[in-house]
């Protein structure tokens, strides 16, 4: 075995010390060099912790309001930041953070944590104690959510103006779903200090021009009336169950209870055969039997006959009942009842007139799904008085007024356009 | 009354389904044996459509509403993006997992069977009512899929030691699925502006939505440079599959889900 002269024994530990010296020298230390995934995290648990502080200091502490135009100056002064320190500070770790694919994931997992929260809490006023005061229960309204908002909205935004800046065609895919994004949440964080969302409850031929904000009650007069021609409703036939004697609930019997009374008339409901003799649709008992009846509060009626395994026969009138009739169900035996349910709506129609002080504007029909745009108002079809039904003649019309919706349809629409994208694609980046 | 016939019908694409992966499965060299597997399982498939829109006259309404409506639909679309991997990528396992999950599903629905109810509320009485569900779906059927990508990932990388190469099968299927995800989730705005007035209510369902929406997302940038790790990215994947289920199912049993427009409505 040769053996080698002291020298290179020397060098080895020279070298080992060496590498040892170098090692340590570039492994990177908390916000030195390039900001990665531990100071994402960082970022994204200090804003919470701060937020959770602030709420908790001040027991549940109010966000700042912002009207008109305070919010539109406050978003420009933003946008103008975040623009002018790409500009001037391109290469400092603040933005190359905030541009890069860790502040992505770690202000989306901050924001998906807030959502988290709000998915587990129910969010409404209600709730006490520690949920209360640190505003778990109202996260929107809270200043971790404030600061996540904030947070996403930074990556985003500075991702953003990069991609424009330094724009690729292959990049379209990027910038068109970034910005979508960016302006959906923008829109919707500025425009939620100038909704509004208005109750107006309508009574037959009624003339109403105030409406009432459902959150704190305040009554706010309108710049135009709305009157209420008609309220109608189409209803399904009714449906049939059988019901147990003792806890009135209807039983479940693996789905095949219930019927509705259309089409056929005669079916089987678990045990029984049944009937159908007479429908009404609108009814009125007279004695012990019922007619044909098209009065308000009128329901409908039906005389089965029934029929069990044993071979009990049992025959009798039910109806479901309303407002102003007594229901009526039929006893099978003692420890089953055939009722009838109410009637579900199938479709509920409010006939409006318009007034503005001058004089009538004109009609419109208002339906789910179907609402009517006067200027920068919305008007849907709410409620009705249920106790009521389809003989209602009140209805509860919402109005709502949303200066940004713009902007948030506009993200919307370039979000969509980045889904088809990405769908045809495969992915948001060419592959080089 | 139950859905007509459904008995008959899902057996029928259950045992056609079987014949199919069997067949798949069968060391032949005759390129008919294999033919014969995709002519079985499309057989299934048609039998299964027949049904849908019998199903969809009959009830004179899109039958999207309750739980076991849309288990039938995702039956419908998982061997489907099955079937089309399986051309496309010869994924076999892949085959068995889609079809014998929908044949799963099929059973669940001849178990707990449904009532057949035409009724359908005022608020689901729009354009957006089809295309929303369908859309979240298919998006369902591809995220589920992946995430079985994502198990069998993390079998390789746990158990077999091996490195793993079907991560890319889970890009292109979470490619795919997110786009639909995406589309879901804003049709579903567009339309809660027209029914309700808001776009966005942070109802238990939507929050949900928007959770599953914000984990496939991250995986998605973890996947952006190639040249990292993928067992994060698969472990990711992993739990994105959870968040997906809670918000399909789990929203139905939490304590807010009283609250809440969007639970699976059934005869009360």
């Amino acid at each position: 075995m040769k053996s080698y002269p002291s020298g290179f024994g020397e060098s080895r530990t020279l070298t080992d010390s060496f590498v040892k010296e170098v090692t340590r020298m570039t492994k990177r230390r908390l916000w030195e060099n390039k900001w990665s995934y531990k100071e994402g995290f960082i970022i994204a648990l200090g804003l919470f912790l701060a937020g959770i502080a602030i709420e908790w200091a001040n027991g549940n502490a109010p966000l700042p309001v912002l009207n008109y135009p305070q919010n539109l100056i406050t978003g420009l002064l933003y946008i103008t930041f975040l623009v002018l320190s790409y500009l001037f500070f391109r290469k400092s770790q603040w933005v190359i953070f905030m541009r890069s694919i860790p502040a992505a994931i770690t202000s989306l997992s901050f924001f998906a944590w807030n959502a988290l929260i709000m998915g587990l809490f129910l969010q409404d006023s209600k709730a006490e104690g520690l949920t209360s005061i640190l505003s778990l229960n109202q996260v929107t309204s809270s200043w971790f959510y404030l600061f996540s908002s904030l947070y996403l909205l930074t990556a985003l935004g500075t991702l953003i103006i990069d991609k424009l800046i330094r724009f690729k065609i292959s990049n379209l895919g990027i910038l068109v779903s970034h910005l979508g994004l960016w302006l959906v949440i923008f829109g919707g964080s500025m425009g939620s200090f100038e909704v509004s969302r208005l109750e107006m409850n309508l009574k037959e031929g009624q003339l109403t021009y105030t409406a009432t904000d459902r959150l704190n009650g305040t009554v706010y007069e309108m710049p135009f009336a709305l009157k209420l021609k008609d309220f109608r409703m189409e209803e399904y036939p009714p449906k049939i169950g059988i019901v147990d004697n003792v806890s009135g609930k209807l039983l479940h019997a693996e789905g095949k209870n219930i019927r509705i009374l259309e089409g056929e008339s005669s079916f089987q409901i678990m045990d029984w055969d049944i009937r159908l003799i007479d429908y009404l649709e609108s009814a009125g008992k007279a004695g012990s039997k019922y007619y044909f009846n098209n009065e308000t509060g009128s329901p409908p009626a039906a005389y089965l006959q029934t029929i069990s395994t044993k071979g009990d026969t049992v025959m009798g009138w039910i109806t479901c009942g309303s407002f102003s009739t007594q229901y009526e169900s039929l006893k099978l035996d003692d420890t089953h009842s055939i009722i009838m349910l109410y009637p579900e709506p199938k479709n509920y129609i409010s006939e409006i007139e318009l007034f503005l002080p001058e004089g009538k504007l004109g009609d419109f029909s208002l339906e789910v799904n179907q609402p009517y745009s006067y200027n920068e108002w919305e008007i849907y079809q709410l409620s009705y008085d249920d106790e009521f039904g389809k003989w209602s003649d009140s209805s509860v019309v919402e109005l709502v007024k949303d200066p940004w919706l713009p902007v948030v349809y506009t993200g919307i629409f370039l979000m969509l356009a980045g889904a088809l994208y990405l769908f045809w694609f495969g992915r948001l980046r060419k592959n080089s | 009354m139950v859905w007509i016939n459904f008995p008959f019908y899902a057996s029928l694409t259950i045992g056609l389904w079987l014949i199919g992966i069997i067949l798949i499965y069968v060391k032949s060299s005759k390129r008919f044996t294999h033919t014969l597997s995709l002519i079985s399982l499309s057989l299934g498939l048609l039998v299964l459509i027949y049904f849908v829109v019998d199903l969809w006259i009959l009830l004179d309404r899109p039958p999207m509403r309750t739980l076991g409506e849309t288990r039938l639909w995702y039956s419908l679309f998982l061997p489907l993006v099955g079937f089309i991997t399986y051309i496309r990528w010869k994924y076999k396992w892949f085959v068995g997992y889609t079809f014998g999950l929908a044949s799963l599903f099929l059973i669940l629905n001849m178990l707990y069977p449904e009532n057949y109810d035409k009724t359908l509320m005022p608020a689901l009485r729009s354009i957006w009512f089809v295309p929303h569900v369908i859309v979240y779906i298919i998006s369902y059927a591809l995220l589920a899929a992946s995430s079985v990508v994502s198990l069998k990932a993390l079998y390789t990388i746990y158990i077999q030691k091996r490195k793993v190469e079907v991560i890319a099968l889970a890009d292109n299927l979470v490619y795919i699925g997110f786009a639909f995800l995406t589309l879901g989730l804003l049709f579903g705005a567009l339309w809660a502006k027209e029914a309700w007035g808001h776009y966005w209510t942070w109802d238990p369902k939507e929050t949900w939505a928007l959770l599953t929406w914000l984990v496939y997302l991250v995986y998605l940038h973890l996947r952006t440079f190639k040249t990292v790790n993928p067992t994060k990215a698969i472990w990711v994947l992993a739990l994105a599959f959870i968040v997906l289920l809670i918000c399909w199912f789990g929203v139905n049993y939490l304590p807010s889900a009283a609250y809440s427009v969007h639970t699976y409505t059934e005869t009360s």
